[in-house]
């Protein structure tokens, strides 16, 4: 009975132990984003579920985030090739120091907001000084705009969960428009979304972003890589069902169908602007990076001055491209 | 004097050994600020974000305090109460352990629901968190009495109130006062994590909040700086809890004797 | 001849009549036992481990019922006080002074804050340890500790002494001085006293009557007199003495169903 154990065991941990060792594949490209799966990352599913990356010969992982999990950290320390978060993140990260580079903006115009109840008849960040707030500590849009208004309303920790807000009429909670109001209609409630925009802090949102040196290194894979976000997202944009019906069936199915459908038009509005029309989906303008840059700093999120130049670039999207070959 | 040199010295030296080999390690391994920042970082930031740090560290110092103080009621009271009947303490004192195994971080969210985020929810997850060591020692202490004495103040005709006072509640004393140094840290950490997940901001922000606030922003050195300020505030109760008890058992207990190092 | 106390004739009287005490179907602690203590005596019980000697003694206090049979104490008024008891190891209150464990069963009573202080601190200086009242437990000696015990139940001023091997663990000096000092106590006031003991020579020493019990389930092998009036050291190695402790071993070992060394 030893004898025989003995030769079961053996192959039995090498097996074991190389199961728990990650194999190292040194082509798989992954993407980790910053919430549980959603149409916010749609460009990025889309892609996925029309092939665009395989045609492209791109192996392509997608991570899905959650409470806790900050994609910038992810790929600042390797675990993770491309993330997908918020400028202010990026310009956060590179205050430390990492330098990451962002690609591509699925949202030209940030559906980050504070939803509050219909009934509150509030409309504006003055408003908002009367309720209170419930947002994830040191959300930097909130902070700047505090900063900037002087207002300080009272703050409430966030955990993700509009169950508290819905039975709060006086409170506001931070949200996105696309999906939220639908969550917090199924909750009973009557929501008004104010996005960041409506209350003074206009930003990007949906940013996939990667590490500098990355793209240094692989030139070729970034253009493929944003190729096909661009082609992935334009096809979600004309027809959105497809790709929501994918992420409810196959990726998280607590995204419901209705949720997506009510989301995608709101999408359609915020995905598009004067340099997409020009540049292409997921363009990006500096103007905008360094705005958030510079409230960044005049509110001391962060201490020292960053070129947001650095941060981002237009050069992988398929017009730059061609142009660069003109 | 020289006494507070004896008990304060080989624990400081420790420390100083301790960051002087964190700096060197961060400038050797060249490790990013972000991954782990070196102490005269985290010291610095420390100075930057003192204001935070102090209103995160009074109000978590207020929550914890009411927190601790209503566990040792309850739980003194409570154990007082189980203690005079085993029927009672069968019937109850399972209770008592469920409460502690109650995964509170996942409850937090709907004292919100009930009673509202702030003060009233974090003390709650605190005093929940700090019950049951004070509880269950307090009990196993009054149950515990020598039964030759109760014989002993039986045969003289006391009864039972007079036993309680004279013997049960006094030989409950060092095991109180072991469950109260279980108590007083993990009321602090009960305390941030309720802050972390149903506290308030802003001038209530506690130091709970600050964590989460400075992960939300990335900035390491300031989770550092919160965490060490937290511990720091874990041990001032923990060493308030060691001073009383030497206060009130000093004279009698062996547990406050010197020993020979 | 009996001991040298005054008789206040069957003032005090513990009558132990036919007793029986069972813990349970098999545990039969003590079977049959009849005694008899006198005012002013002091009668020690010897017998092997569990033999159910501290259990008669328990029962002589009330601390425990019989399953049959009686203990009449005669008067005995049944007041807070009247029985001391003594156990095997001191059980002081850690968190008090020796003066306030003396006091420990005065305050059942109702006197004054001083007249208590008073009588706790006079026991105290009957035990010999004048000096020590402010002193706690655990800066005591074994032999120390034993005498705040005494002294704790001395100051109800009992009528009733009862001891549980109260020096089984002394040393051996210790332990040949608390004899003394128990002696002279008891006999000074003409204390009834019922002692429970390990020791024969001990037994010898401080009695007027050594009881001998049997192994379980206990029942009385002999009763044994002692004929000496004055106690001192030598004592105990005098003929006489070793003498009346052979017999008291050889009724120990009658009760343990082994041959005797004097009798057959």
């Amino acid at each position: 009975m030893k004898r025989i154990s003995k030769r079961i065991l053996l192959p039995l941990l090498i097996f074991v132990v190389a199961a728990c060792v990650e194999p190292v594949e040194d082509d798989t490209i992954s993407v980790q984003t910053d919430w549980f799966a959603s149409t916010d990352h749609a460009a990025l599913y889309a892609a996925e579920l029309y092939g665009y990356f395989d045609d492209r010969n791109l192996k392509v992982e997608i991570r899905q985030g959650g409470p806790g999990i900050r994609a910038a950290n992810d790929v600042a320390t390797g675990r993770a090739t491309f993330g997908l978060a918020l400028p202010e993140n990026i310009i956060l990260a590179a205050a430390e120091d990492v330098e990451l580079l962002s690609v591509f903006a699925s949202y030209q115009e940030s559906p980050i907001g504070l939803m509050v109840h219909e009934s509150s008849g509030v409309s504006g960040i003055e408003g908002i000084a009367d309720l209170s707030v419930q947002i994830f500590p040191g959300q930097v849009f909130w902070e700047v705009l505090k900063h900037e208004t002087g207002i300080s309303p009272a703050e409430i920790a966030f955990d993700g969960s509009m169950t508290a807000w819905a039975e709060n009429p006086d409170w506001a909670v931070q949200g996105f428009a696309t999906t939220n109001p639908f969550d917090a209609r199924n909750a009973g409630a009557e929501p008004r979304m104010l996005t960041a925009t409506t209350l003074g802090f206009r930003s990007y949102a949906g940013v996939i972003f990667t590490d500098r040196s990355f793209a240094r290194n692989h030139p070729e894979k970034m253009t493929a890589f944003v190729a096909a976000l661009q082609q992935g997202y334009a096809d979600f944009l004309a027809d959105p069902h497809a790709v929501i019906e994918y992420i409810n069936r196959d990726i998280n199915k607590d995204f419901l169908i209705e949720v997506g459908e009510a989301a995608a038009p709101v999408m359609q509005d915020l995905a598009v602007s004067a340099d997409t029309e020009s540049l292409g989906l997921g363009a990006m303008n500096p103007d905008v990076w360094n705005d958030v840059a510079a409230r960044m700093l005049s509110a001391e999120i962060i201490r020292r001055e960053v070129d947001a130049a650095t941060l981002w670039t237009n050069e992988y999207l398929p017009t730059a491209q061609e142009q660069a070959t003109q | 004097m020289k006494r507070v040199l004896e008990l304060a010295g080989p624990p400081l030296l420790v420390l100083v050994i301790i960051l002087g080999l964190w700096s060197l390690a961060v400038r050797i391994f060249e490790i990013p600020a972000f991954v782990l920042p070196g102490p005269e970082r985290v010291f610095e930031t420390a100075m930057f974000e003192s204001e935070r740090l102090m209103t995160g560290f009074r109000n978590t110092l207020i929550a914890s305090t009411i927190g601790l103080l209503a566990a040792t009621i309850v739980g003194v009271l409570g154990a007082v109460i189980l203690s005079t009947s085993r029927l009672l303490e069968r019937a109850l004192y399972p209770w008592a352990v469920v409460l502690q195994t109650v995964p509170v971080v996942a409850v937090a969210p709907l004292f919100v629901l009930w009673v509202g985020p702030g003060l009233v929810s974090v003390v709650l997850v605190a005093f929940i968190i700090a019950l049951f060591p004070i509880l269950a020692n307090t009990l196993m202490g009054l149950v515990s009495t020598d039964p030759a004495l109760i014989d002993l103040l039986k045969m003289q005709g006391a009864g039972r109130v007079a036993i309680f006072r004279k013997i049960r509640l006094p030989n409950s004393l060092p095991y109180f006062f072991t469950g109260m140094r279980i108590s007083a840290g993990l009321a602090v950490i009960g305390t941030i994590v309720g802050e972390m997940v149903v506290g308030r901001g802003g001038e209530e922000a506690g130091l709970g909040y600050y964590v989460v606030f400075s992960a939300t922003q990335l900035k390491t050195d300031f989770v550092f700086a919160t965490i060490i300020v937290s511990t720091g505030l874990g041990i001032g109760f923990f060493l308030a809890m060691v001073g009383l008890s030497s206060l009130v058992m000093g004279r009698w207990h062996e547990s406050e004797l010197r020993r020979d190092s | 001849m009996v001991a040298d106390s005054e008789l206040r004739s069957d003032k005090v009287r513990v009558t132990v009549r036919d007793l029986y005490k069972r813990f349970s179907q098999e545990v039969v602690a003590l079977q049959g036992i009849n005694l008899n203590v006198q005012q002013g005596e002091f009668v020690s019980l010897v017998g092997p481990s569990g033999c159910g000697k501290s259990t008669l003694l328990k029962l002589v206090a009330g601390l425990e019922v019989p399953s049959s049979g009686d203990v009449v104490r005669a008067g005995i008024d049944e007041t807070p006080g009247s029985v001391g008891f003594v156990f095997q190891d001191a059980h002081l209150l850690p968190w008090r002074t020796v003066r306030r464990n003396v006091e420990l069963l005065l305050e059942i009573q109702k006197i004054s804050n001083e007249e208590r202080r008073r009588r706790a601190d006079q026991a105290i200086a009957r035990v010999g340890l004048n000096g020590f009242e402010d002193a706690y437990p655990r800066q005591l000696s074994g032999g120390m500790k034993m005498r705040v015990s005494l002294a704790r139940t001395l100051v109800l001023d009992p009528q009733l002494f009862l001891l549980d091997e109260p020096f089984g663990a002394l040393d051996e000096i210790t332990r040949e001085k608390l004899n003394d000092d128990l002696r002279e106590l008891t006999q000074a006031n003409g204390l009834t006293t019922l002692f429970v003991t390990h020791s024969v020579t001990e037994a010898v020493y401080l009695s007027n009557r050594v009881i001998v019990i049997s192994e379980r389930p206990g029942i009385i092998v002999e009763e044994i007199s002692v004929p000496f009036t004055e106690r001192h050291r030598s004592l105990r190695n005098t003929p006489e003495f070793v003498q009346i402790c052979a017999d008291v071993t050889d009724a120990l070992y009658r009760g343990m169903g082994e041959t005797g060394v004097n009798k057959q």
